[in-house]
Protein backbone atom coordinates (compact mmCIF):
# COMPACT_ATOMS: atom_id res chain seq x y z
CA UNK A 1 0.00 0.00 0.00
CA UNK A 2 1.61 3.14 -1.54
CA UNK A 3 0.71 6.79 -0.77
CA UNK A 4 -0.56 8.61 -3.53
CA UNK A 5 0.03 12.65 -4.49
CA UNK A 6 -3.92 13.11 -3.32
CA UNK A 7 -4.58 14.00 0.18
CA UNK A 8 -4.32 10.63 2.61
CA UNK A 9 -4.88 8.84 -0.13
CA UNK A 10 -3.41 5.37 -0.70
CA UNK A 11 -2.87 2.90 -3.58
CA UNK A 12 -4.28 -0.88 -2.41
CA UNK A 13 -2.97 -2.09 -5.72
CA UNK A 14 -2.29 -1.40 -9.09
CA UNK A 15 -3.65 -2.53 -12.26
CA UNK A 16 -1.74 -2.15 -14.81
CA UNK A 17 -1.32 1.58 -14.93
CA UNK A 18 -4.14 2.54 -13.22
CA UNK A 19 -4.34 2.80 -9.41
CA UNK A 20 -6.48 1.52 -7.25
CA UNK A 21 -6.74 3.36 -4.31
CA UNK A 22 -8.62 3.02 -1.12
CA UNK A 23 -11.52 5.12 -1.82
CA UNK A 24 -12.42 2.82 -5.08
CA UNK A 25 -12.05 -0.34 -2.59
CA UNK A 26 -14.05 1.18 -0.03
CA UNK A 27 -16.65 2.17 -2.78
CA UNK A 28 -16.86 -1.56 -4.47
CA UNK A 29 -17.53 -2.13 -0.93
CA UNK A 30 -20.25 -0.03 -0.38
CA UNK A 31 -21.39 -0.73 -3.91
CA UNK A 32 -21.95 -4.43 -2.84
CA UNK A 33 -23.15 -3.97 0.55
CA UNK A 34 -26.57 -1.31 -1.31
CA UNK A 35 -26.84 -3.67 -4.19
CA UNK A 36 -26.92 -6.70 -1.47
CA UNK A 37 -29.29 -4.83 0.44
CA UNK A 38 -31.25 -3.77 -2.39
CA UNK A 39 -31.31 -7.97 -3.62
CA UNK A 40 -32.02 -9.17 -0.47
CA UNK A 41 -34.94 -6.69 0.14
CA UNK A 42 -36.26 -7.27 -2.94
CA UNK A 43 -36.44 -11.04 -3.59
CA UNK A 44 -39.53 -11.83 -2.31
CA UNK A 45 -41.59 -8.15 -2.99
CA UNK A 46 -45.52 -9.17 -2.24
CA UNK A 47 -48.06 -6.20 -3.10
CA UNK A 48 -50.17 -7.73 -0.59
CA UNK A 49 -48.13 -8.60 2.51
CA UNK A 50 -45.25 -6.86 2.45
CA UNK A 51 -41.98 -7.62 4.68
CA UNK A 52 -41.21 -5.16 7.58
CA UNK A 53 -37.49 -5.08 5.54
CA UNK A 54 -39.72 -4.69 2.37
CA UNK A 55 -41.43 -1.60 3.96
CA UNK A 56 -38.65 -0.15 4.77
CA UNK A 57 -36.95 -0.17 1.77
CA UNK A 58 -40.19 1.03 -0.02
CA UNK A 59 -40.36 4.08 2.83
CA UNK A 60 -36.59 4.85 1.32
CA UNK A 61 -37.53 4.72 -2.21
CA UNK A 62 -40.92 6.92 -1.60
CA UNK A 63 -38.89 9.41 0.41
CA UNK A 64 -36.41 9.57 -2.77
CA UNK A 65 -39.42 9.94 -5.15
CA UNK A 66 -41.41 13.07 -3.24
CA UNK A 67 -37.45 14.59 -3.13
CA UNK A 68 -37.85 14.83 -6.49
CA UNK A 69 -41.15 15.31 -7.48
CA UNK A 70 -41.04 18.20 -4.64
CA UNK A 71 -37.96 19.42 -5.75
CA UNK A 72 -37.95 19.53 -9.59
CA UNK A 73 -41.53 19.48 -10.20
CA UNK A 74 -40.94 16.71 -12.58
CA UNK A 75 -42.41 12.93 -12.52
CA UNK A 76 -39.13 10.63 -10.54
CA UNK A 77 -39.20 7.67 -12.85
CA UNK A 78 -36.83 9.10 -14.74
CA UNK A 79 -34.29 11.02 -12.58
CA UNK A 80 -34.47 8.21 -9.54
CA UNK A 81 -31.56 6.24 -10.66
CA UNK A 82 -29.28 9.45 -10.84
CA UNK A 83 -30.54 11.20 -7.45
CA UNK A 84 -31.73 8.21 -5.67
CA UNK A 85 -28.55 6.74 -6.25
CA UNK A 86 -26.07 9.98 -5.29
CA UNK A 87 -28.26 9.76 -1.63
CA UNK A 88 -27.83 6.50 -0.98
CA UNK A 89 -24.20 6.62 -2.04
CA UNK A 90 -23.13 9.53 -0.10
CA UNK A 91 -25.31 8.83 3.17
CA UNK A 92 -23.57 5.16 2.59
CA UNK A 93 -19.90 7.00 2.19
CA UNK A 94 -20.65 9.48 4.91
CA UNK A 95 -21.55 6.95 7.79
CA UNK A 96 -18.86 4.29 6.69
CA UNK A 97 -16.10 5.97 9.19
CA UNK A 98 -18.55 4.75 12.14
CA UNK A 99 -17.37 1.00 11.06
CA UNK A 100 -13.85 1.30 13.09
CA UNK A 101 -11.08 1.54 9.89
CA UNK A 102 -13.21 2.61 7.05
CA UNK A 103 -12.08 6.11 5.32
CA UNK A 104 -15.29 7.26 3.93
CA UNK A 105 -14.97 8.00 0.04
CA UNK A 106 -16.58 10.81 -0.06
CA UNK A 107 -13.96 12.63 2.38
CA UNK A 108 -11.69 12.07 -1.42
CA UNK A 109 -12.02 14.71 -3.80
CA UNK A 110 -11.79 12.40 -6.73
CA UNK A 111 -15.18 10.84 -5.39
CA UNK A 112 -16.88 14.34 -4.97
CA UNK A 113 -15.58 15.23 -8.43
CA UNK A 114 -16.80 11.75 -10.07
CA UNK A 115 -20.13 12.51 -8.82
CA UNK A 116 -19.78 16.32 -9.44
CA UNK A 117 -18.74 15.84 -13.06
CA UNK A 118 -21.79 13.39 -13.42
CA UNK A 119 -23.44 16.43 -12.29
CA UNK A 120 -22.26 18.83 -14.38
CA UNK A 121 -23.17 16.63 -17.48
CA UNK A 122 -26.56 15.08 -16.56
CA UNK A 123 -27.62 19.35 -16.19
CA UNK A 124 -26.12 20.35 -19.61
CA UNK A 125 -27.37 17.00 -21.60
CA UNK A 126 -30.95 17.01 -20.06
CA UNK A 127 -31.31 20.95 -20.70
CA UNK A 128 -29.89 20.05 -23.96
CA UNK A 129 -32.55 17.52 -24.71
CA UNK A 130 -35.36 19.54 -23.08
CA UNK A 131 -34.86 22.81 -24.65
CA UNK A 132 -32.64 21.97 -27.63
CA UNK A 133 -29.02 23.41 -28.13
CA UNK A 134 -30.22 26.86 -28.67
CA UNK A 135 -32.76 27.22 -26.11
CA UNK A 136 -30.17 25.79 -23.69
CA UNK A 137 -27.68 28.31 -24.72
CA UNK A 138 -29.71 30.62 -24.92
CA UNK A 139 -30.60 30.74 -20.93
CA UNK A 140 -27.08 31.88 -20.57
CA UNK A 141 -27.61 35.49 -21.74
CA UNK A 142 -30.82 35.81 -19.11
CA UNK A 143 -31.47 38.16 -17.99
CA UNK A 144 -29.14 40.12 -20.16
CA UNK A 145 -26.25 39.10 -22.47
CA UNK A 146 -24.27 40.81 -19.86
CA UNK A 147 -24.45 38.20 -17.32
CA UNK A 148 -23.16 35.29 -20.13
CA UNK A 149 -18.94 35.09 -18.76
CA UNK A 150 -20.84 35.35 -15.09
CA UNK A 151 -23.23 32.07 -16.02
CA UNK A 152 -20.38 30.51 -17.56
CA UNK A 153 -18.59 30.71 -14.82
CA UNK A 154 -21.10 29.90 -12.35
CA UNK A 155 -21.75 26.51 -14.24
CA UNK A 156 -18.29 25.80 -13.25
CA UNK A 157 -18.08 27.43 -10.08
CA UNK A 158 -20.77 26.07 -8.46
CA UNK A 159 -19.79 21.91 -9.82
CA UNK A 160 -16.82 22.62 -7.89
CA UNK A 161 -18.69 24.07 -5.04
CA UNK A 162 -20.24 20.85 -4.90
CA UNK A 163 -17.50 18.51 -5.06
CA UNK A 164 -15.78 20.34 -2.14
CA UNK A 165 -18.05 21.29 0.19
CA UNK A 166 -19.18 17.38 0.36
CA UNK A 167 -15.38 16.59 0.79
CA UNK A 168 -14.11 19.24 2.74
CA UNK A 169 -16.82 18.53 5.38
CA UNK A 170 -16.15 15.00 5.21
CA UNK A 171 -12.83 15.18 5.27
CA UNK A 172 -12.55 17.50 7.76
CA UNK A 173 -14.69 15.85 10.13
CA UNK A 174 -12.72 13.16 10.15
CA UNK A 175 -9.53 15.44 10.80
CA UNK A 176 -11.22 16.44 13.70
CA UNK A 177 -12.24 13.01 15.17
CA UNK A 178 -8.60 11.86 14.54
CA UNK A 179 -7.36 14.84 16.73
CA UNK A 180 -10.16 14.25 19.31
CA UNK A 181 -9.05 10.50 19.77
CA UNK A 182 -5.00 11.78 19.58
CA UNK A 183 -5.32 14.29 22.02
CA UNK A 184 -8.50 13.13 24.98
CA UNK A 185 -9.11 9.14 24.19
CA UNK A 186 -11.10 6.19 22.86
CA UNK A 187 -14.57 7.40 24.21
CA UNK A 188 -14.36 11.35 23.69
CA UNK A 189 -15.03 11.30 20.13
CA UNK A 190 -17.71 9.50 20.68
CA UNK A 191 -20.51 12.92 20.82
CA UNK A 192 -18.45 13.64 17.69
CA UNK A 193 -18.98 10.35 16.02
CA UNK A 194 -23.13 11.12 17.04
CA UNK A 195 -22.45 14.42 15.44
CA UNK A 196 -20.86 12.65 12.54
CA UNK A 197 -24.01 10.97 11.61
CA UNK A 198 -26.03 14.31 10.99
CA UNK A 199 -22.90 15.79 9.47
CA UNK A 200 -23.05 12.73 6.98
CA UNK A 201 -27.15 12.85 6.54
CA UNK A 202 -26.95 16.75 6.44
CA UNK A 203 -24.16 16.64 3.90
CA UNK A 204 -25.86 14.06 1.16
CA UNK A 205 -29.35 15.72 1.38
CA UNK A 206 -27.51 18.76 0.74
CA UNK A 207 -25.42 17.56 -2.68
CA UNK A 208 -28.51 15.51 -3.52
CA UNK A 209 -31.00 18.95 -3.02
CA UNK A 210 -28.30 20.65 -5.35
CA UNK A 211 -27.59 18.24 -7.87
CA UNK A 212 -31.56 18.07 -8.30
CA UNK A 213 -32.01 21.88 -8.48
CA UNK A 214 -29.18 21.76 -10.74
CA UNK A 215 -30.99 19.61 -13.27
CA UNK A 216 -34.35 20.95 -13.07
CA UNK A 217 -32.99 24.45 -13.06
CA UNK A 218 -31.42 23.25 -16.76
CA UNK A 219 -34.34 21.41 -17.73
CA UNK A 220 -36.73 24.36 -17.00
CA UNK A 221 -38.84 22.58 -14.45
CA UNK A 222 -38.21 25.07 -11.79
CA UNK A 223 -37.22 28.56 -11.48
CA UNK A 224 -33.48 28.88 -9.94
CA UNK A 225 -33.68 32.68 -10.16
CA UNK A 226 -36.89 32.91 -8.11
CA UNK A 227 -35.04 33.93 -4.43
CA UNK B 1 -4.41 20.10 -4.30
CA UNK B 2 -3.92 17.20 -7.02
CA UNK B 3 -6.26 15.17 -7.92
CA UNK B 4 -5.97 11.34 -9.37
CA UNK B 5 -7.76 11.02 -12.88
CA UNK B 6 -7.87 7.27 -12.57
CA UNK B 7 -9.36 7.21 -9.33
CA UNK B 8 -11.82 9.97 -10.67
CA UNK B 9 -12.55 8.35 -13.59
CA UNK B 10 -13.06 4.74 -11.74
CA UNK B 11 -15.36 6.26 -9.04
CA UNK B 12 -17.61 7.81 -12.20
CA UNK B 13 -17.57 4.42 -13.63
CA UNK B 14 -18.03 2.88 -9.95
CA UNK B 15 -21.15 5.21 -9.80
CA UNK B 16 -22.45 4.87 -13.11
CA UNK B 17 -22.53 0.72 -12.25
CA UNK B 18 -24.27 1.59 -8.90
CA UNK B 19 -26.76 3.28 -10.29
CA UNK B 20 -27.54 0.65 -13.04
CA UNK B 21 -27.66 -2.03 -10.09
CA UNK B 22 -29.92 -0.09 -8.19
CA UNK B 23 -31.82 0.69 -11.03
CA UNK B 24 -31.65 -3.26 -11.57
CA UNK B 25 -32.23 -4.65 -8.21
CA UNK B 26 -33.88 -1.98 -5.87
CA UNK B 27 -36.13 1.51 -8.00
CA UNK B 28 -37.55 -1.06 -10.61
CA UNK B 29 -38.68 -3.43 -8.27
CA UNK B 30 -40.17 -1.57 -5.46
CA UNK B 31 -41.84 0.67 -8.40
CA UNK B 32 -43.48 -2.38 -9.90
CA UNK B 33 -44.36 -3.70 -6.54
CA UNK B 34 -45.85 -0.03 -5.59
CA UNK B 35 -47.61 -0.06 -9.14
CA UNK B 36 -49.42 -3.56 -8.42
CA UNK B 37 -50.29 -2.39 -5.06
CA UNK B 38 -51.35 0.86 -6.13
CA UNK B 39 -53.52 -1.38 -8.79
CA UNK B 40 -54.99 -3.05 -6.15
CA UNK B 41 -55.88 -0.38 -4.32
CA UNK B 42 -57.44 1.01 -7.21
CA UNK B 43 -59.21 -1.91 -7.94
CA UNK B 44 -60.19 -2.18 -4.20
CA UNK B 45 -61.27 1.44 -4.14
CA UNK B 46 -63.05 1.08 -7.18
CA UNK B 47 -64.67 -2.41 -5.67
CA UNK B 48 -65.78 -0.10 -2.73
CA UNK B 49 -67.10 2.40 -4.63
CA UNK B 50 -68.88 0.14 -6.67
CA UNK B 51 -70.37 -1.40 -2.98
CA UNK B 52 -70.91 2.26 -2.12
CA UNK B 53 -73.29 3.24 -5.00
CA UNK B 54 -74.80 -0.54 -4.65
CA UNK B 55 -75.71 0.58 -1.03
CA UNK B 56 -76.36 3.81 -1.90
CA UNK B 57 -78.61 2.88 -4.70
CA UNK B 58 -80.32 0.26 -1.70
CA UNK B 59 -80.56 3.25 0.30
CA UNK B 60 -82.51 5.54 -1.89
CA UNK B 61 -84.74 2.21 -3.17
CA UNK B 62 -85.04 1.44 0.68
CA UNK B 63 -86.13 5.38 1.78
CA UNK B 64 -87.98 4.86 -2.16
CA UNK B 65 -90.18 2.49 -0.51
CA UNK B 66 -90.62 3.90 3.16
CA UNK B 67 -92.08 6.71 0.90
CA UNK B 68 -94.59 4.69 -0.96
CA UNK B 69 -95.29 2.74 2.40
CA UNK B 70 -96.24 6.19 4.20
CA UNK B 71 -97.91 7.00 1.32
CA UNK B 72 -99.94 4.12 0.81
CA UNK B 73 -100.71 3.98 4.52
CA UNK B 74 -101.75 7.85 4.39
CA UNK B 75 -104.07 6.71 1.33
CA UNK B 76 -105.41 3.85 3.40
CA UNK B 77 -105.77 5.39 6.49
CA UNK B 78 -107.94 8.24 4.41
CA UNK B 79 -109.79 5.62 3.00
CA UNK B 80 -110.05 3.85 5.97
CA UNK B 81 -111.23 7.46 8.05
CA UNK B 82 -113.82 8.27 5.39
CA UNK B 83 -115.00 4.31 5.41
CA UNK B 84 -115.72 4.75 9.13
CA UNK B 85 -117.30 8.54 8.57
CA UNK B 86 -119.56 6.64 5.87
CA UNK B 87 -120.38 3.97 8.08
CA UNK B 88 -120.80 6.22 10.89
CA UNK B 89 -123.11 8.52 8.91
CA UNK B 90 -125.28 5.63 7.83
CA UNK B 91 -125.49 4.17 11.32
CA UNK B 92 -126.31 7.50 12.56
CA UNK B 93 -129.24 7.99 10.28
CA UNK B 94 -129.93 4.50 10.44
CA UNK B 95 -130.22 5.15 14.70
CA UNK B 96 -132.26 8.59 13.80
CA UNK B 97 -134.64 6.49 11.66
CA UNK B 98 -135.09 3.83 14.18
CA UNK B 99 -135.20 6.38 16.66
CA UNK B 100 -137.74 8.42 15.34
CA UNK B 101 -140.07 5.02 14.64
CA UNK B 102 -139.94 3.58 18.19
CA UNK B 103 -140.73 7.57 19.55
CA UNK B 104 -143.91 7.67 17.20
CA UNK B 105 -144.35 3.82 18.05
CA UNK B 106 -143.95 4.98 21.77
CA UNK B 107 -145.68 8.15 21.09
CA UNK B 108 -148.46 6.28 19.00
CA UNK B 109 -148.50 3.51 22.47
CA UNK B 110 -148.68 6.76 24.99
CA UNK B 111 -151.62 8.17 23.27
CA UNK B 112 -153.48 4.83 23.12
CA UNK B 113 -152.46 3.89 26.54
CA UNK B 114 -153.49 7.88 27.95
CA UNK B 115 -156.42 7.27 25.94
CA UNK B 116 -157.27 4.04 27.36
CA UNK B 117 -156.27 5.38 31.13
CA UNK B 118 -158.73 7.86 29.92
CA UNK B 119 -161.25 5.83 29.26
CA UNK B 120 -160.92 3.53 32.21
CA UNK B 121 -161.06 6.75 34.43
CA UNK B 122 -163.87 8.09 32.82
CA UNK B 123 -165.53 4.67 33.35
CA UNK B 124 -164.25 4.61 37.28
CA UNK B 125 -165.81 7.45 37.44
CA UNK B 126 -168.85 7.07 36.02
CA UNK B 127 -168.85 3.72 37.85
CA UNK B 128 -168.06 5.51 40.35
CA UNK B 129 -170.70 7.79 40.54
CA UNK B 130 -173.37 5.53 39.54
CA UNK B 131 -172.85 3.62 42.85
CA UNK B 132 -172.61 6.52 44.65
CA UNK B 133 -175.92 7.35 42.57
CA UNK B 134 -177.29 4.14 43.39
CA UNK B 135 -176.63 4.06 46.76
CA UNK B 136 -178.11 7.88 47.30
CA UNK B 137 -181.06 6.94 45.23
CA UNK B 138 -181.58 4.00 47.55
CA UNK B 139 -181.23 5.69 50.82
CA UNK B 140 -183.43 8.83 49.58
CA UNK B 141 -186.14 6.47 47.66
CA UNK B 142 -189.49 5.63 48.68
CA UNK B 143 -193.16 4.83 48.88
CA UNK B 144 -193.72 8.05 47.13
CA UNK B 145 -191.30 7.65 44.36
CA UNK B 146 -193.02 4.00 43.48
CA UNK B 147 -196.14 5.30 43.59
CA UNK B 148 -195.21 8.10 41.27
CA UNK B 149 -193.43 5.51 39.15
CA UNK B 150 -196.13 3.21 39.12
CA UNK B 151 -198.06 6.29 38.12
CA UNK B 152 -196.35 6.79 35.27
CA UNK B 153 -196.26 2.87 34.27
CA UNK B 154 -199.92 3.62 34.13
CA UNK B 155 -200.10 6.21 31.84
CA UNK B 156 -197.73 4.39 29.50
CA UNK B 157 -200.51 1.30 30.03
CA UNK B 158 -203.29 3.47 28.77
CA UNK B 159 -201.86 4.64 25.91
CA UNK B 160 -201.71 1.35 24.75
CA UNK B 161 -204.47 -0.66 22.95
CA UNK B 162 -206.90 -2.13 25.50
CA UNK B 163 -206.96 -5.27 23.45
CA UNK B 164 -202.79 -5.11 23.46
CA UNK B 165 -202.73 -5.91 27.39
CA UNK B 166 -206.42 -7.23 28.29
CA UNK B 167 -207.17 -11.07 28.78
CA UNK B 168 -204.03 -11.71 27.45
CA UNK B 169 -201.37 -13.01 30.20
CA UNK B 170 -202.68 -15.46 33.44
CA UNK B 171 -200.45 -13.61 35.48
CA UNK B 172 -198.70 -10.44 35.97
CA UNK B 173 -195.98 -9.82 38.83
CA UNK B 174 -195.18 -6.36 39.83
CA UNK B 175 -192.70 -5.98 41.05
CA UNK B 176 -191.72 -2.70 43.57
CA UNK B 177 -189.09 -1.17 45.75
CA UNK B 178 -189.67 -1.00 48.65
CA UNK B 179 -192.81 -3.01 48.76
CA UNK B 180 -196.26 -2.01 49.07
CA UNK B 181 -198.45 -2.28 52.35
CA UNK B 182 -201.63 -4.84 51.63
CA UNK B 183 -203.61 -1.36 51.25
CA UNK B 184 -201.75 -0.08 48.88
CA UNK B 185 -201.41 -3.41 46.53
CA UNK B 186 -205.45 -4.09 46.60
CA UNK B 187 -205.51 -0.22 45.40
CA UNK B 188 -202.71 -0.67 43.05
CA UNK B 189 -204.60 -4.45 41.85
CA UNK B 190 -207.94 -2.74 41.23
CA UNK B 191 -205.98 0.14 39.06
CA UNK B 192 -204.18 -2.25 37.14
CA UNK B 193 -207.09 -4.71 36.55
CA UNK B 194 -208.09 -2.01 34.62
CA UNK B 195 -205.63 -2.46 31.53
CA UNK B 196 -205.02 -6.62 32.06
CA UNK B 197 -208.90 -7.44 33.13
CA UNK B 198 -209.84 -9.05 36.23
CA UNK B 199 -209.19 -12.57 35.18
CA UNK B 200 -205.38 -11.83 35.01
CA UNK B 201 -203.64 -12.47 38.77
CA UNK B 202 -201.55 -9.39 40.00
CA UNK B 203 -198.93 -10.96 42.29
CA UNK B 204 -196.62 -8.11 43.77
CA UNK B 205 -193.22 -8.55 45.03
CA UNK B 206 -190.30 -6.75 46.24
CA UNK B 207 -187.09 -6.16 44.04
CA UNK B 208 -184.38 -4.86 45.52
CA UNK B 209 -182.08 -4.17 42.14
CA UNK B 210 -184.96 -2.07 40.74
CA UNK B 211 -183.55 0.79 43.39
CA UNK B 212 -186.76 2.08 43.77
CA UNK B 213 -189.57 2.27 40.84
CA UNK B 214 -191.66 -0.54 39.87
CA UNK B 215 -191.72 -3.53 36.99
CA UNK B 216 -194.75 -4.84 35.36
CA UNK B 217 -193.84 -8.89 34.58
CA UNK B 218 -196.01 -10.40 32.21
CA UNK B 219 -194.37 -14.00 31.09
CA UNK B 220 -193.65 -12.56 27.91
CA UNK B 221 -193.71 -8.83 28.59
CA UNK B 222 -192.18 -6.79 31.31
CA UNK B 223 -193.29 -2.95 31.30
CA UNK B 224 -189.98 -0.96 33.54
CA UNK B 225 -189.49 2.08 35.22
CA UNK B 226 -186.88 2.62 37.92
CA UNK B 227 -184.24 4.09 39.32
CA UNK B 228 -181.85 1.08 38.01
CA UNK B 229 -183.40 1.70 34.33
CA UNK B 230 -182.27 5.69 34.60
CA UNK B 231 -179.02 5.03 35.85
CA UNK B 232 -178.55 2.50 33.02
CA UNK B 233 -179.55 5.20 30.60
CA UNK B 234 -177.40 7.05 32.24
CA UNK B 235 -174.53 4.30 32.14
CA UNK B 236 -175.54 3.73 28.41
CA UNK B 237 -175.41 7.40 27.42
CA UNK B 238 -171.70 8.00 29.80
CA UNK B 239 -170.45 4.45 28.61
CA UNK B 240 -170.88 3.37 25.33
CA UNK B 241 -168.69 0.28 24.83
CA UNK B 242 -169.92 -0.83 28.72
CA UNK B 243 -173.72 -1.71 27.79
CA UNK B 244 -176.79 -1.81 29.48
CA UNK B 245 -176.05 -3.80 33.09
CA UNK B 246 -178.45 -4.16 35.51
CA UNK B 247 -180.32 -0.88 35.13
CA UNK B 248 -182.94 -0.57 32.85
CA UNK B 249 -184.25 2.51 30.93
CA UNK B 250 -185.48 5.88 32.24
CA UNK B 251 -189.04 6.04 31.24
CA UNK B 252 -191.07 3.09 30.86
CA UNK B 253 -190.13 -0.07 29.16
CA UNK B 254 -192.23 -3.16 27.14
CA UNK B 255 -189.83 -5.70 26.47
CA UNK B 256 -191.30 -8.33 24.23
CA UNK B 257 -191.64 -8.61 20.15
CA UNK B 258 -195.34 -6.47 20.49
CA UNK B 259 -194.68 -3.96 22.52
CA UNK B 260 -192.41 -0.92 20.75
Amino acid sequence: MTERASLNALVVFQVGPIPIGLEVVTTWVIMAVLVGIAWFGTRRLSATQPSRFQIILEMVVGFLEDLIRDVMGAEPEVFLPLIGTLFLYIVTCNLSPLIPGVKPPTAHVETTGALGLIVFFTVHSLGVRQRGLLGYLRTYLEPTFIFLPLNILGEFTRTFALMVRLAGNIMSHELTIAVVIGLAGLFVPIPFMALSILVGLVQAYIFTILAAVFIGGAMGTINTNTP
Amino acid sequence: MHIDLWGLALQAINFAVLAWLLQRFLYHPIARVVTQRRALVETDLAAAKEARNAAEENRRAYEHGIAEIAAERERMMADARAHIESERRQVIESAEAQAAVVMATQRRQCEEERRLAAEELGDQAVALALALSQKLLGQVSGEVVTTALLERICGQLATEPPERLREREPVLQVATMPGLGLAEQNQWRSRLATFVGEAVEILFVTDESLIAGAELRFPSLVVSLSWRDCLADAQAALMPGAGAGGVGSAGPKATDGATP
